[in-house]
C-alpha cells in the first residue's frame, strides 16, 4: 500500500509550484478583469 | 416540466444508481465496506474528492451569491490549493504509513482514546447537521419542481440517498461519483451557454461582461485588511486555509474518498488535481450567477424569485403584490433605457458615467423592491422565508431554458445532493464504527462489523433528513453550511497539528487544549462579531498554543509519544 513510485508528470515539488503557480495566475487575472470593467 | 424533462432527469439518475449499485455488487466485508478499493486511479479519487465538496447547495446557491455580490465568494476557495500541497506532502503519507480507516485513529495512535473520540464526535456533530442542511437544499428544488411540500421531497431524497449507500458503502459512492461529475460539468457549460444566448438579440457575451463590470459584480479579489468583512483575499488564503486543511486532512467524508485503500501516489495526485480545478470550477459556476444577474438587467425580472411563494402571495395580498410589480416595471423601464446608452458604441466617458449612475440607482431600487415583496411573504407566509436567492438560478432554469436541459439541470442538482451526501452519509457510518463500535467490540466478527456499519449509516442518513425538516429557518443554504462547518474544524485542525508537529506533547494536554479551543470558538461565536472564517484560525491557534503550554504544566502527560511522522 505504501508503494510509490513518485508522480507520473514530474518530480513532486515541480508539481506542487505548478498548482500554487496557478492560483496565482488566477488571482492576478481576476484582480485584472475588475480592473478592466468598472 | 415537460415529459421531456423527466425523461432525461428519471434517466440521467437511475442510470447513475444502477451503475454505482452494480460497480458495488460484491461488497461483503468490512474492508470493501468502508473503503473504496484498491484500484481507484487518481482521476477517479480526484472527481470523487470534487464531487464530495460539490453538493446541491453549490449549484443552487453560488450562482444566487453571484446575482446578489457579485464573484467574492470565490475567495473563499484560495486556501484550498495551498491546502491540497501541503496535505499531499505531509499528511497523507502518515496516513498511508499508518494503513488508519479514518483519520481519528491517527489520534489514537498517536495520544489516546478519549482525544480520538472527541474529535471523532466533533466530526459526527457537524458533518450530520451538515448532510441535513445538503439534503434540504435540493428537496426545495424539488418542491419548487413539482409543487410538493419540502417535507415530502427532504424524505424522498433523503430516502434514495440513504438506501444506495447503505447498500453500495464506499465504493458505490466512489463510483457513482464520477458518473455524477461528468453529468455536472456537462450541465454547468450547457448552463452558461444557455445563459448567454437567452440575451436579447444584439446583446454580446462582451457587452454583458462590461455591463457586470459597470454594475460592480466581477470585484473578484478584495484586498482590503478589513476583519468584519466576510470573503477578503486574506480571510481566503489564510481562514480558507485552515478551514480546507481541515476539512480536507480531518473530516473523515473526504479523507475516507482519498484513503481508498490504493497506493499513495493516486492519493496525492487526486488532490492535487482538486486544487488544480476548484477555483476554476468555482469561479465558472459564480459567473453563470453573473450572467443571470446581466440577462435580469435585460429582461424583467420576477418581483420574487421563489414562484410558488410570489403565487401565494397573491391570492392573499393581491393589491400589495399589483402596487410593487407596478414600481419594480417603472424602474427596470428607466434602468433599460440607461443600459442602452451605457453599451451604445462610441458613447463618451462622461454619458458613459450618467448612465452608469442611473443603472446603479434603478438596480438599488429593485433590489429594494424585492427585498419589500420578502418581507411581505414572511409576514404573510409562515414558514416562507423573506429571503430568495437560492432560487434565483432554478427560478431562470425553469423560465428560460429549453426542454431537455432543464431535466439536465434538475439531474445536475440531483447528482450533486446524491454524491455529497452519499460520501457524508459512508463516513459517518464508518467513523462510528471504526472509531467507537470497534474500540469496544474488538472481537466482533466481520459479519457483525458489516451489519453494524450499514445500521449506523442508515441512523446518520435518518438524523440527517430529521434536521433537514428544520433547515428552511436559515439564511443563505452554502454560508449556513460553511459557517456550522467554522464551528468544529479550527480545533479538530489544531489537534491534528499538534500530533504532527508538537513531538512533545501528549495525551491529556492535547485533549484539553481541544476542549479549550472548542469552548473559545463558540465564546467568539456567541459574542463576538468575527467573519466566521477567522473561527477557524483562532480554534486552530488556541489549540496549538494551549497544548504545550498544559504539557509543561504536567509534564508527565498521558498518551502515547510514538511519532508516527519521523
Amino acid at each position: 500500500m505504501d508503494s510509490d513510485a513518485g508522480p507520473p508528470l514530474g518530480s513532486w515539488p515541480r508539481l506542487y509550484a505548478i498548482v500554487v503557480g496557478m492560483l496565482v495566475v488566477e488571482i492576478a487575472l481576476l484582480w485584472l478583469l475588475a480592473r478592466t470593467f468598472q | 416540466m415537460s415529459a421531456v424533462d423527466w425523461v432525461v432527469l428519471v434517466a440521467t439518475i437511475a442510470g447513475i444508481v444502477a451503475y454505482g449499485s452494480w460497480r458495488s455488487r460484491h461488497v461483503q466485508t468490512t474492508e470493501s465496506y468502508l473503503r473504496a478499493g484498491k484500484d481507484l486511479r487518481w482521476w477517479t479519487i480526484g472527481l470523487s474528492v470534487i464531487a464530495t465538496q460539490a453538493s446541491a447547495i453549490t449549484f443552487l446557491s453560488l450562482p444566487g451569491q453571484a446575482y446578489e455580490d457579485g464573484l467574492g465568494f470565490v475567495q473563499f476557495y484560495f486556501g484550498l490549493p495551498i491546502a491540497m500541497v501541503l496535505l499531499s506532502a505531509i499528511i497523507v503519507p502518515v496516513y498511508h504509513r499508518l494503513r488508519v480507516y479514518t483519520a481519528y485513529e491517527y489520534l489514537e495512535l498517536r495520544f489516546d482514546r478519549r482525544t480520538r473520540q472527541f474529535t471523532a464526535l466533533l466530526f459526527l456533530v457537524s458533518r450530520g447537521l451538515a448532510s441535513g442542511l445538503a439534503i434540504y437544499a435540493p428537496a426545495l428544488v424539488l418542491s419548487a419542481v413539482l409543487g410538493w411540500p419540502v417535507l415530502w421531497t427532504n424524505f424522498l431524497l433523503g430516502g434514495t440517498t440513504i438506501v444506495y449507500t447503505v447498500l453500495g458503502g464506499s465504493r458505490a459512492v466512489s463510483r457513482t461519483q464520477s458518473a455524477q461529475m461528468a453529468v455536472i460539468f456537462l450541465g454547468l457549460v450547457a448552463a452558461l451557454v444557455t445563459v448567454v444566448t437567452s440575451f436579447p438579440v444584439g446583446v454580446s457575451l462582451g457587452q454583458g461582461v462590461a455591463l457586470a463590470g459597470a454594475l460592480g459584480k466581477l470585484q473578484g479579489v478584495d484586498l482590503s485588511l478589513r476583519f468584519d468583512t466576510r470573503y477578503t483575499l486574506w480571510s481566503g488564503l489564510l481562514g480558507g486555509l485552515f478551514v480546507q486543511l481541515a476539512y480536507f486532512g480531518t473530516d473523515q467524508s473526504q479523507v475516507q474518498r482519498y484513503l481508498s485503500g490504493g497506493p499513495l501516489t493516486e492519493s496525492r495526485l487526486g488532490l492535487l488535481m482538486n486544487g488544480l480545478v476548484k477555483v476554476p470550477m468555482q469561479l465558472f459556476i459564480l459567473f453563470i450567477g453573473v450572467m443571470v444577474f446581466v440577462f435580469y438587467q435585460l429582461s424583467p425580472p420576477p418581483l420574487f424569485f421563489n414562484g410558488v411563494a410570489l403565487e401565494r402571495l397573491r391570492e392573499r395580498q393581491g393589491a400589495e403584490v399589483a402596487r410593487l410589480e407596478q414600481a419594480q416595471a417603472e424602474a427596470f423601464s428607466g434602468k433599460r433605457a440607461a443600459i442602452e446608452r451605457l453599451l451604445a458604441p462610441g458613447a463618451s466617458p462622461q454619458s458613459v458615467a450618467v448612465a452608469r449612475t442611473q443603472v446603479r440607482a434603478d438596480e438599488a431600487r429593485i433590489a429594494s423592491l424585492r427585498r419589500e415583496a420578502g418581507a411581505l411573504v414572511a409576514r404573510t407566509l409562515p414558514g416562507v422565508d423573506a429571503k430568495d436567492s437560492d432560487f434565483i438560478f432554478l427560478r431562470f432554469v425553469l423560465d428560460h431554458f429549453p426542454r431537455g436541459l432543464i431535466g439536465l439541470l434538475v439531474a445536475v442538482i440531483l447528482s450533486a445532493a446524491m454524491s455529497a451526501n452519499s460520501a457524508a452519509l459512508s463516513s459517518l457510518g464508518a467513523t462510528t464504527v471504526v472509531d467507537f463500535y470497534r474500540p469496544r467490540r474488538p472481537d466482533a466478527t466481520d459479519a457483525q462489523t458489516l451489519r453494524v456499519a450499514r445500521i449506523a449509516t442508515a441512523g446518520w442518513g435518518i438524523v440527517a433528513v430529521g434536521f433537514a425538516a428544520y433547515a428552511s429557518l436559515l439564511d443563505n443554504l452554502i454560508q449556513a453550511v460553511n459557517v456550522l462547518g467554522s464551528l468544529f474544524y479550527g480545533p479538530m485542525l489544531g489537534v491534528f497539528l499538534v500530533g504532527f508537529f508538537l513531538k512533545q506533547v501528549r495525551g491529556t494536554a492535547a485533549f484539553w487544549a481541544t476542549i479549550a479551543g472548542e469552548a473559545v470558538v463558540l465564546a467568539a461565536a456567541a459574542f463576538g462579531n468575527l467573519g466566521f472564517l477567522w473561527y477557524n484560525v483562532i480554534g486552530c491557534a488556541v489549540v496549538v498554543g494551549a497544548a504545550p503550554l498544559l504539557q509543561l504544566a504536567s509534564p508527565r502527560g498521558s498518551g502515547n509519544p510514538a511519532d508516527p511522522i519521523g
